[in-house]
């Protein structure tokens, strides 16, 4: 018999189907479209020399190389209760002894070929004179002309606060010049400006009445720069254009120094017209900074320069009048903005009148730094079309970064392209011979081990004392000065220590060549022997803080001017030696950032220990590999 | 019976879609503050329905060591945030300014004490939000700081209207309880249920 189903109305399938469709609008509420972004990833093929392209001057970028004085006394903020809130309280000794090679290496082969340098800020670390001289000549060496938009750390203590009381400013400036006020860091630079080989910095030096300023002391030149300037290039060439300061010593925190760099290429289009990069000043502050808010004080609230980027009112009034005169008198102009501190770390009034600037006068890519990390960041200004922030890493601390930018235009095709290349230097490095020696890294518990100033005591202690002084202490009292404890002088002391025993480890490897008559030997010294002697003798001197730090200067000046040769063959080893200190740098710089020698996720050769993964019988060919093989079952 | 399921559950699935149940969510959560953190602080203050707002309380309380809710905002010990809670002494026996976002240099949870006697004289920064020419045409300063009171300000700050009558009760001695209930975030989240915004804070989640 057969049976087939009854026909009649199936239960529940209305209540589905209205569920169902009641299910729509929920979907509809939750599938939100992804927002669609003016500047997208290009993977497609660009080739700028096929086709008519125009294009921008290509602009080399670095960021915060944090050139730090070696021999500062020790200091409150460098200990490791310091060092375990924010790393780059101490960076491992390596990485602060030969940070400017590292900037100057890159100054000289980070790029195939840029037409000039733009230094997005913080190139110092303590804001000492001694600091700004040694930057100073390892931007002279790049033979390219260069700006530089200042950050926190190149004028205040530490990056953060511009103390009433400079006592332990000058401590960190010892035997580095006096501190550098922002006002004094404004017009030794201005007085670099004028040394360089470019038209319109000539024409800069013109203006300001400064002959030969070359051949002058920089100091000298300096001191005759007035507090208040504003010049604009009348025709001609050259890499700058605009630049204006204001300068208040009584505050210097008050005083600015903006720039206009002049991008366009020499072939100009009338319907693109010039390229400018506007160099801001994120450092300007209403009040002097603070470290931490006190406790008792009412507004105006204190900003601490490490946390936040201010622009007062006269630095914005003066761009918007440049952007203004500018298109009234050229045309089309477009801009590029360029500061230290991130949109995102600007105080409200800066933030809203910047992002207002950048909104309405249809600016182009805010270039920044500070961070230490790189990014690329979308923002949302109210209009339709996201702007467009590239943040740039250190060449300093990891990833150790720096990038080249230039843009592109074709108007046949109405193509637009911006090419910010990224380089990083250990990728830069191991493309090249003669590098990262397995040799050459020091190894763990070495004297010379990079983060062997982490083995002393903690100083928590002197983190409540911060407290105290800062922020309970009423800000109408005299504020007591926090001096390093004991801690600190042992965190300090370790520093000193391991610098010593890398210069012991670099005489060890490098020999200095005995023919050389133009060696600034040690005081006592005449040979390599004599030094290692010394440097034994004072790393091994526990109370011996400022002798260590006697020998150290001493020791730098005979790095500077020694060569070094093989021994055994005579060949002189002056290359492998620089490209010894660059290998340690980044060594140092990732052991920093990675706290300790851990993987991350670009690296691809993985080294692994002998000794901690076979078998001690193996190692000992007490037992063969193969028969290892055998007993597991053979053939694995 | 069944008819009206039939013609109910449709409605109640459209009105539950899934941004409406977010957001309904989003205002019912939003009444609540309650969080518990360390930080530099010393005291105990209370403050009442914008009329009472009594005590001493001073310190900084770092967001990342806080773990907790307030009115809408997550805290669990973020290590990426940035913000500092920052509760002065000298204007807590003034004003009763409380909340400064003093490392995020936006003052706005300052507006908090909007309701307070405009006699006690303190004032705040107005942190704009909206990318406006905030440059003044002279000097070297900006101009546009209010008083906290100020009438034009709390006429463009929907948030400090719907906290005006913020219940509060914060204790500390390093670590801190910090408890509060918001009436105005109450009204904001029975509106809502009629898909009327009145703090403007849909669309969140």
């Amino acid at each position: 018999m057969v049976s087939f189903p009854r026909p009649g109305r199936p239960k529940g399938r209305p209540l589905l189907a209205a569920a169902a469709l009641a299910l729509l609008p929920a979907l509809h509420g939750c599938l939100r479209p992804d927002p669609a972004p003016r500047f997208t990833p290009a993977w497609e093929h660009f080739d700028p020399a096929e086709g008519d392209w125009w294009k921008t001057d290509k602009v080399l970028l670095v960021a915060d190389c944090q050139l730090h004085n070696l021999w500062s006394d020790a200091l409150p903020e460098r200990n490791l209760s310091s060092e375990a809130l924010a790393a780059t309280a101490i960076r491992p000794p390596q990485l602060d002894l030969f940070a400017a090679d590292v900037l100057e290496w890159i100054l000289a082969h980070g790029s195939d070929g840029y037409d000039a340098i733009i230094h997005l800020g913080d190139a110092l670390d303590l804001a000492c004179e001694g600091e700004l001289q040694a930057f100073l000549e390892v931007m002279a060496k790049a033979g390219k002309p260069w700006l530089m938009a200042p950050g926190n750390h190149d004028f205040f203590y530490f990056g953060t606060y511009d103390p009433e009381d400079k006592g332990l400013w000058q401590a960190a400036c010892h035997h580095s010049g006096s501190v550098l006020p922002k006002d004094r860091f404004v017009k030794l630079y201005v007085a670099a400006l004028l040394r360089e080989d470019d038209p319109s910095l000539a024409a800069l030096a013109a203006a300001l009445g400064v002959e030969a300023p070359r051949e002058r002391d920089l100091h000298e030149v300096a001191d005759d720069l007035p507090d208040d300037f504003d010049w604009v290039r009348d025709g001609g060439s050259g890499v700058l254009r605009r630049i204006a300061w204001h300068l208040v010593p009584e505050e210097p925190w008050r005083s600015y120094v903006i720039q206009e760099a002049d991008m366009s290429p020499d072939r100009l289009d009338p319907k693109i017209g010039r390229q400018f990069v506007l160099l801001l000043d994120s450092c300007q502050y209403q009040r002097r900074p603070g470290l931490i808010p006190n406790g008792w004080q009412t507004f105006p609230l204190v900003l601490n320069c490490g946390s936040h980027g201010e622009m007062l009112p006269d630095q914005l009034r003066k761009v918007r009048g440049w952007i203004d005169e500018d298109r009234a008198t050229l045309g089309p102009v477009g801009y590029a903005m360029a500061c230290h501190h991130p949109f995102e770390a600007m105080a409200p009034r800066t933030k809203s009148s910047l992002g207002w600037l950048w909104r309405e006068h249809g600016l182009g890519m805010l270039v920044t730094a500070h961070t230490h990390k790189g990014y690329f960041a979308h923002h949302d200004l109210g209009t339709e079309n996201d702007r467009l922030e590239l943040n740039l890493g250190s060449t300093t601390d990891w990833p150790m970064e720096w990038r080249t930018l230039q843009g592109f235009a074709r108007l046949d095709t109405k193509q637009i392209y911006l090419r910010a290349e990224r380089h990083t230097l250990v990728e830069e490095l191991k493309q090249r011979d003669g590098y990262f020696l397995e040799a050459w890294e020091i190894p763990r518990d070495a004297r010379d081990d990079y983060r062997r100033y982490k083995q002393g005591h903690a100083a928590s202690g002197i983190l409540v004392d911060f407290a105290l002084i800062h922020h309970i202490t009423p800000y109408w009292l005299p504020q007591p000065t926090l001096h390093a404890n004991a801690a600190a002088i042992e965190t300090e002391t370790q520093v000193k220590d391991t610098l010593l025993w890398t210069f012991f480890r670099l005489l060890q490897l490098f020999p200095t060549d005995p023919g050389d008559g133009g060696v600034a030997w040690p005081d006592r010294c005449a040979n390599d022997r004599e030094v290692i002697e010394r440097i034994v003798q004072a790393a091994s001197d526990a109370e011996g803080f400022d002798r260590k730090v006697a020998l150290l200067q001493e020791l730098q000046r005979f790095e500077r001017t020694r060569r070094s040769k093989d021994p055994t063959s005579g060949a002189s080893t002056d290359l492998e030696r620089a490209r010894y200190k660059l290998s340690q740098a980044a060594w140092a710089s990732r052991f920093e950032s990675s706290r300790g020698r851990r993987l991350s996720v670009e690296d691809e050769l993985i080294r692994v220990d002998w000794e901690r993964t076979v078998d001690p019988a193996v190692r000992s060919g007490k037992k063969t590999g193969t028969e290892e093989g055998a007993r597991d079952g053979g053939g694995r | 019976m069944r008819r009206r399921l039939l013609t109910l559950i449709p409605a109640l699935c459209l009105l539950g879609s899934c941004q409406y149940l977010k957001d309904r969510s989003a205002d019912f959560l939003d009444q609540y503050r309650l969080s518990i953190g360390a930080g530099s602080v010393l005291g105990v203050k209370s403050k009442a329905l914008g009329l009472v707002d009594t005590g001493l309380m001073m310190g900084v309380k770092p967001h990342a060591a806080a773990l907790g809710w307030r009115y809408g905002q997550a805290m669990f010990f973020h290590e990426a945030d940035m913000r500092i809670d920052a509760d002065q002494a000298e204007i807590i026996k003034t004003t009763g300014l409380v909340d400064m976002d003093y490392a995020k240099a936006s003052y706005w949870s300052g507006w908090n004490s909007a309701a307070i006697l405009p006699a006690l004289l303190s004032w705040v920064d107005a942190s704009p939000v909206d990318y406006a020419w905030q440059v003044p045409e002279d000097g070297d300063e900006y101009a546009d700081r209010h008083w906290i009171w100020s009438p034009e300000a709390m006429a463009t700050n929907r948030y400090a209207q719907v906290h005006v009558f913020d219940v509060e009760t914060q204790v500390g001695l390093v670590v801190y309880l910090d408890v509060g209930y918001s009436p105005g975030e109450l009204i904001d989240f029975l509106a809502g249920l009629v898909t009327l915004d009145l703090a403007g804070d849909d669309g969140r989640w």
